[in-house]
């Protein structure tokens, strides 16, 4: 479908800019960003598109098709960008626009609330168990005491990523993960 | 067999000839069996020495030439390597420091006639050489000893056009104590930078920067400003050429007027203003610009009413209506430097952009309009209803990179464009800015930096080439490609600026045919060699600088300026110079005065005397061989090329190889 540039947001670009993606202007359409990415040729995110598209203020365009959230953040583009556009900052710039705008995918919101409840990304259940059937000693990890998980729920709580994340008091993890065991 | 030993005796006998084939690294010794051809140049008549080497024109290389002179009495070098155009010179210089005369020197090309076009054939590459090398050899037989001849030199020089690049070729030269004409068609010097705002790369003001170099043209006492002038004719060579100039009628007597303009206020004529693109208008009588040089006033004689209001207002008795003929002036001098400059692609040839809506317009167009002195004074304004544009589009490449138009590059527009996108937004911040290119071709010092800062401000870049404008109510539909997106695209624009192709200007064809030189496929000029002679033609005396050679910004057409003013200040320093002894001479027993030749000769070179005789003007004469192989008494020998020595190559080259 023909795009007609005219019918952009003007203010992406600068709230971009205001949310870290401080060089987005930067980019000069290179590709190098692009060719390096480990899920470019497997997924819908196409980053040297999506600098574009910033530029040009394309919201719709880059908010539909979800692709920010398929970033690895291996920060390979940032490392390798001629330009120091800093496209992985461009990306988490976005995604924190998206947020905002209540948009974020399911399996962020499972994250957030295994980090507000456990103090973890994905879940140690099952690895705490088996450590504790062979006498191991007890991980040192921000889920291994409550007393971490407690301040990890206050800073949450301070900002306004608690309504954003929508984290969710009565919360149980959907999947019982296998960090460092097996 | 037998056939073959009876032609060869044909071949003088004397003489004992050296063969250097070299391998040029790998260049030649890649695709041409070198061993085959030392062994096969062996055999052949009157050879004495056959010697390879990696790089024959390496000192180590000469000096075997040299050693084999010497120590071997060799009398003849056929050198089996590259272009004599690049070579030539050095090895005649080698021939030069022993006592052997330079001219018995013959050059096979086996590199671009051979390895070259035939480097996957090598079996049939090796025996074209062979067929090449055997053809030299034959020649160099009959090789003759030449002496150069010694043509004096006039320390004066002929500027052709008052651009930037005339301009400081016209100073260095005037600088160095040469006497300089400058011959402009205008009635000011200046050319199309007088015309531009502020410019690339460093954003300074155009007229800042060239106006103190046009009045030092004005105040150096030897340089000859011949403005609202044309060249009639040029005759003579390098060293001594006669001048025609054709010097309009201005209707103005330019030692009274002092540009004061009393005139142009009082005359009613109004006529379209070219200096401005036409976007506004002039009179009559009118002075080019504001800070022209000369500041003088001219009458548009085709336009003028004749109502004499200006005579009658001018306090200096300044002017004078009577139609009088145009003036002509003649005068010599001893190098001619041409910089004539460029013309702009007309867009109408592309209908499609749609030229012809009131709110498209060239980038000459936006750049008066930029201009504090243009036709809006500096104010950008939409030409259908004076209002300010919101969105603006800058549409690449039109007439240039395109078979239908112009195949070139015009080089400078993708920067101009840049400088354009960002002074708007450096002054109207909230304008949106497009430019939609194929890729942004900024390739000069300070120019990616200068394209990066246009990124900073925010103008937006979209790769694909617009293919259509199309008016929607008073606005503009633009429609392109966006390469990144994938996808079609459009701007609704309230102005389009197209950057046109810079062309070869109008009449570069007819001062071509006056100067005798040559323009290239494209209309401009042409320089002998487009990397070690870019400023040469092929007429010695004359050189070639800016714009007209083709699409250049101000910093190479000054450099091509200074370039071509210093070849001719090294040409006219002696006072002399050398030319080689290849032109043609009349035996005059022979000559039957039928004329033939002289009608032939493209350069002007053989005329019929006072003492009814054929004359050759070596100094004109190129050697090119038209007349000798005219004439029907075959009484004219052309110095090197001597029919003997053709018929021993093509006898060479049409014998089968052994
Ligand atoms: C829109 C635009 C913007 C540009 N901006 C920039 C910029 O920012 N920076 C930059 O570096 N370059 C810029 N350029 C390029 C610049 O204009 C040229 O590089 C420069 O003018 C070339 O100088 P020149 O002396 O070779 O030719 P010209 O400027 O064309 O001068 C040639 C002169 O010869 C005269 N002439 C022509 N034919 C004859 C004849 N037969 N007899 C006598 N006189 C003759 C002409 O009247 C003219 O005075 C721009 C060009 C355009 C079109
Ligand atoms: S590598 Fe940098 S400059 Fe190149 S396309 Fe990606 S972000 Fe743009
Ligand atoms: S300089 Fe740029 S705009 Fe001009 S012809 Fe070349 S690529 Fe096209």
């Amino acid at each position: 479908m023909k795009i007609i540039l005219n019918n952009n947001n003007k203010e992406l670009v600068n709230k971009v800019m205001e949310y870290g993606g401080k060089r987005v202007y930067e980019c000069f359409q290179c590709g190098m960003c692009a060719s390096g990415c480990p899920v470019a040729s497997d997924t819908e995110h196409k980053i040297k598109r999506t600098m574009h598209q910033v530029t040009l203020g394309l919201e719709e365009q880059i908010m539909d098709k979800k692709a920010i959230w398929l970033c690895t953040t291996c920060f390979m583009c940032l490392e390798r960008c001629p330009q120091n556009a800093e496209p992985t900052e461009v990306v988490f710039a976005l995604r924190r626009v998206s947020a905002e705008n209540g948009i974020i995918p399911e399996a962020q919101i499972e994250v957030a609330n295994n980090i507000y409840h456990l103090g973890h990304a994905v879940t140690v259940e099952k690895g705490i168990k088996l450590r504790n059937k062979v006498n191991a000693p007890l991980l040192k990890t921000a889920g291994s005491d409550k007393k971490y998980i407690d301040e990890i729920q206050k800073l949450i709580d301070s900002t306004h990523s608690y309504s954003l994340l929508r984290i969710e008091k009565d919360w149980k993890p959907k999947r019982d993960d296998v960090i460092g065991c097996d | 067999m037998a056939k073959s030993q009876i032609e060869k005796k044909e071949l003088k006998n004397s003489s004992k000839i050296g063969v250097y084939v070299c391998h040029c690294g790998t260049n030649i010794a890649g695709s041409v069996d070198i061993k085959e051809i030392v062994n096969f140049s062996k055999n052949l008549q009157n050879v004495k020495i056959v010697r390879e080497h990696m790089y024959l024109c390496s000192e180590q290389g000469q000096n075997i030439i040299k050693d084999d002179i010497a120590k071997e009495g060799i009398d003849r070098i056929v050198a089996a390597c590259c272009s004599p155009r690049t070579h030539e010179e050095i090895f005649r210089k080698t021939l030069n420091s022993t006592n052997l005369n330079k001219y018995l020197y013959e050059q096979v090309n086996i590199r671009d006639q051979c390895s070259w076009p035939h480097f996957k054939d090598k079996e049939n590459s090796t025996k074209k050489a062979k067929q090449l090398v055997k053809s030299g050899i034959y020649r160099a037989s009959e090789l003759e000893p030449l002496e150069d001849r010694k043509l004096s030199v006039l320390k004066s020089a002929l500027v052709i056009g008052g651009g930037i690049s005339g301009i400081n070729a016209a100073l260095d030269l005037a600088r160095g104590g040469y006497k300089v004409y400058i011959v402009e068609k205008n009635p000011s010097i200046g050319g199309k930078m007088a015309q531009l705002d502020k410019t690339f790369p460093t954003n300074d003001c155009s007229a800042c920067i060239l106006a103190p170099m046009m009045v030092e043209v004005s105040n150096t006492p030897n340089i000859e400003l011949l403005t609202y002038s044309e060249i009639e004719d040029v005759l003579g060579h390098i060293g001594k050429y006669r001048v025609t100039v054709r010097k309009k009628q201005t209707f103005v007597d330019w030692k009274k007027c002092n540009g004061c303009g009393e005139c142009s206020i009082v005359c009613p004529v109004k006529v379209d203003n070219e200096f401005n693109c036409n976007m506004d208008k002039r009179k009559a009588i009118y002075t080019q610009f504001e800070q022209a040089i000369p500041m003088r006033a001219v009458v548009d004689k085709d336009k003028c009413v004749k109502c004499k209001l200006c005579v009658k207002k001018c306090q200096l008795g300044a002017i004078d209506l009577t139609e009088n003929e145009d003036e002509f002036l003649e005068f010599e001098v001893g190098s001619i430097i041409v910089t004539t400059g460029y013309d702009l692609f007309d867009p109408n040839i592309k209908p499609e952009y749609d030229y012809e809506h009131p709110n498209v317009i060239t980038s000459l167009e936006l750049e008066r309009m930029m201009c504090a002195s243009g036709p809006t004074k500096g104010e950008i304004l939409r030409p259908s209803d004076g209002r300010k544009p919101q969105t603006l589009s800058f549409v690449q490449c039109v007439g240039s990179r395109d078979e239908k138009t112009n195949d070139y590059c015009s080089r400078i527009c993708c920067t101009y464009s840049i400088k354009h996108a960002r002074l708007l937004k450096e002054k109207y911040p909230d304008m949106d800015i497009y430019m939609h290119y194929i890729d942004l071709r900024c390739f000069g010092k300070g120019y990616e930096e200068y394209y990066r800062m246009a990124r900073e401000k925010g103008i937006k870049f979209i790769r694909g080439r617009i293919s259509q404008v199309d008016s929607i109510a008073d606005r503009l539909e633009v429609s392109g490609d966006d390469d990144t997106l994938g996808e079609q695209i459009s701007v609704i624009a309230d102005l389009v600026v197209l950057a046109v192709a810079m062309e070869s200007s109008k009449d570069a064809k007819k001062l071509a045919n006056i100067l005798n030189i040559s323009t290239d496929k494209t209309g401009f000029f042409k320089e002998i060699h487009p990397k070690l002679k870019p400023v040469g033609t092929d007429s010695d005396g004359i050189f070639i600088a800016g714009a007209c050679q083709g699409p250049k910004e101000i910093p190479d057409a000054i450099s091509q300026g200074k370039a071509a003013a210093s070849a001719a200040a090294s040409l006219m320093s002696k006072g002399e110079i050398e030319i080689e002894p290849l032109f043609a001479q009349i035996m005059e027993d022979y000559c039957a005065k039928c004329r033939t030749c002289e009608s032939l000769c493209t350069y002007k070179a053989i005329k019929y005397n006072e003492d009814n005789k054929m004359e050759v003007d070596i100094a004109l004469c190129k050697g090119c061989g038209v007349c000798g192989a005219s004439c029907p008494s075959g009484a004219i020998k052309s110095n090197h090329f001597t029919s003997k020595q053709i018929r021993m190559q093509i006898m060479a080259l049409t014998e089968a190889i052994i």
